[in-house]
């Protein structure tokens, strides 16, 4: 082996700055190496479309949203019911109340308690000790047998008002109360089990049964697009605009005496709260 | 030094390290890209944040409306039991002694001439509803249409339930009923299988049990009573233990006799016969009959039979459990009709019907049956 070769003579040669071309291609090679490696392992995302990329990054608030209808609706059909005079105590409530706040005198406009007590004190066995789910149920054999169906509507809506309606603070006037009630609606002959395409709920969707309250100041917010009215910022994850402007639905089948079902639909609004009007 | 520099210089196995090393790491890098790209969730797939964890919870919600479904059946179905148990007398089909204007007979005689016309018992273990007899009933009525609840479900649901289940079980107290699962609740999804048994207990608030036996009790102490002597004990258990008497006397069946043969008899057939003959015979020398008149001839023995007199009573029962909430004050359900094919309100109401014969042999009265002619 010849002396230019030995380590000594290769220090030496660096000492004399004479850093060989081949040395530096050879450390080129290695960090091209290394990049392509990288490349190849997707280390960086490089094969990833920028909508790949944020779908990893997003919560899809509708999936959230539709559980929580889901649970919401179950609760509301486990929810048992209280007796003859509490139930209509808290109807009179409405009664009492109607001029002392804005929202329940809008609300009370949908309804006609009268006829609801009507029914209501004809049959009791409706709701006397039975959950929301079997009052559904008792009112399908009043609708069906010749009893006046307004009144059965009534009934409906004055006590899914009672027991299901919402408050929230009323912001513009600080220390009053917004109600609001979000849409129940009942069909006692469905085709089939899938959520209603109607977005209002109430509004010629085939439901025999349907309530559903929202401020009128509130409705021009829900209107808007989605992206303005709902630009609502989870721990730094923007929300992904949902496909339908009604938010979530859950759907649940009851079962009704003539060894028939009915189908329940109900409407969460998850991006209620971030509608109110501001202060 | 120069040791040291040589022997790096002469290391044979310096020579296959680079390609070794080469070699290797290929099928390392090769193994790795194979992995990452073959994963069943690519990073490209577009599944945001919390999707699988929320189509845990999705299942989840899903199995619950079938479970919700099933009890709120249970319960229907538990009612609509209850209507047709109280209606049939605590029997689920046909009572073991008939019945009578849509009441089942818990107490039922015969009067036969087999048995001297004795008023016995149709059946002489008795016809009233024991408590196993009521459970079984109460199981028998439940299960059809808590049977169709599940077929309609399954029908129009994508979740399917199995309608397999241990033998229900009647627990007393307040009805209840219990549905133990052989079977899960089965919901299959990519990457997900859940399974939950739907199993229920559903009550009907009101001891159907419990009523039978108190008023089964009752009614064997009521049979053979007088009309006068029924209506005052119902009248003094009236309202008791949440129940409401009712009873319906029809006017009995009077003038019914029961025969039964006691002996022989005998029979006599009336006959022409000369009484008087003319004193002097004919140019042929016969005696030519002046006279006739009827007697009776016997002509043999004929059937002697008893005939007694005997009172049928049919009372009409019907018991109602109070409900100060109800506006008729009885506790209604809301059944559906198979007559009216309508869903209707119907009052709990137990029905049962008592029957017994009372005879009166003291006014029995003796007959002879001949097959020709007459008593003698």
């Amino acid at each position: 082996m010849g002396k230019e070769h030995s380590a000594k003579h290769i220090s030496e040669r660096f000492k004399k700055g004479q850093f060989g071309l081949l040395d530096i291609a050879s450390y080129l090679l290695f960090f091209v190496s290394v990049a392509i490696l990288i490349l190849l392992l997707n280390l960086g995302g490089q094969f990833l479309k920028n909508k790949e990329a944020r779908a990893s990054l997003d919560v899809d608030v509708n999936l959230a949203s539709f559980a929580k209808a889901d649970a919401q609706l179950d609760s509301y059909l486990r929810t048992d019911l209280p007796g003859k005079d509490e139930l209509l105590e808290k109807i009179q409530w409405l009664e009492e109340n109607k001029n002392k706040n804005p929202y329940i005198t809008e609300l009370k406009k949908q309804l006609d308690l009268k006829k609801a007590r009507e029914i209501l004190e004809a049959y009791p066995e409706v709701y006397e000790g039975k959950d929301y789910s079997g009052f559904i149920s008792g009112l399908h054999a009043l609708y069906y047998s010749g009893e006046d169906r307004g009144k059965v509507w009534d009934a409906f809506r004055a006590v899914t008002a009672v027991m299901f309606l919402r408050s929230v603070k009323d912001y513009p006037k600080r220390g009053e109360f917004m109600f609001y009630l979000l849409p129940v609606g009942v069909d006692f002959d469905p085709e089939d089990l899938k959520p209603s395409s109607n977005e209002d709920l109430c509004g010629r969707s085939g439901f025999e049964l349907c309530i559903r309250y929202f401020p009128e100041i509130m409705v021009p917010q829900m209107n808007k697009e989605y992206e303005e009215a709902s630009g609502a910022v989870l721990a730094g994850r923007t929300a992904r605009k949902p496909a339908r402007r009604f938010s979530s639905q859950a759907v649940q089948a009851i079962p009704v005496a003539n060894s028939g079902l009915a189908k329940v639909e109900f409407r969460y609004y998850h991006e209620f709260k971030s509608w109110l009007p501001q202060a | 030094m120069a040791n040291a520099n040589k022997l790096m210089q002469n290391k044979k196995g310096l020579d296959y390290y680079v390609a070794t090393i080469t070699i290797m790491a290929i099928f390392l890098l090769g193994f790795v890209v194979f992995s990452l790209f073959t994963k069943d969730y690519h990073l490209r797939s577009g599944l945001a944040l919390g999707s699988e964890q929320f189509r845990i919870l999705k299942t989840y919600a899903n199995a619950e409306k079938a479970l919700l479904f099933v009890d709120d059946s249970a319960r229907l179905a538990l009612e609509q039991a209850a209507v047709s148990y109280g209606k049939n007398g605590f029997f689920s089909s046909n009572p073991p002694c008939g019945g009578i204007n849509g009441h089942s007979y818990w107490a039922k005689d015969n009067i036969l001439p087999e048995n001297s016309c004795v008023p016995l018992p149709v059946n002489p273990s008795g016809c009233y509803p024991y408590e196993e007899t009521m459970k079984a009933s109460l199981i028998g009525l439940f299960t059809p249409p808590f049977s169709s609840f599940i077929s309609g479900f399954n029908e129009k649901s994508d979740v399917k339930v199995p309608f397999s289940y241990e033998p229900f079980e009647v627990k007393q107290g307040s009805t209840e009923i219990i549905g133990r699962a052989k079977e899960p609740v089965t919901i299959s999804m990519p990457n997900i299988k859940y399974g939950v048994k739907p199993s229920f207990t559903e009550k009907l608030g009101r001891d159907v049990v419990a009523d039978g036996n108190s008023i089964a009790a009752v009614a064997q102490s009521l049979v053979g009573n007088t009309e006068k002597d029924i209506r005052s004990v119902v009248s003094s258990i009236d309202g008791m233990s949440g129940l409401d008497w009712d009873e319906n006397f029809p006017p009995p069946k009077k003038s019914y006799t029961c025969d039964y043969p006691t002996g022989t008899c005998s029979c006599c057939r009336l006959e022409e016969v000369c009484s008087e003959y003319k004193p002097e015979p004919n140019e042929k020398g016969e005696f030519v009959c002046k006279k006739k008149k009827f007697v009776d001839v016997l002509i043999g023995t004929g059937v002697e039979y008893t005939g007694v007199p005997y009172d049928e009573f049919d009372v009409l029962m019907s018991v109602k459990v109070n409900d100060p909430v109800s506006p008729t004050g009885h506790k209604r359900f809301f059944v559906y009709d198979e007559a009216t094919k309508k869903v209707v309100l119907k009052e709990l109401d137990y029905n049962f019907a008592l029957n017994w014969i009372e005879a009166h042999p003291e006014d029995a009265k003796r007959s002879c049956v001949c097959s020709s002619g007459y008593e003698c």
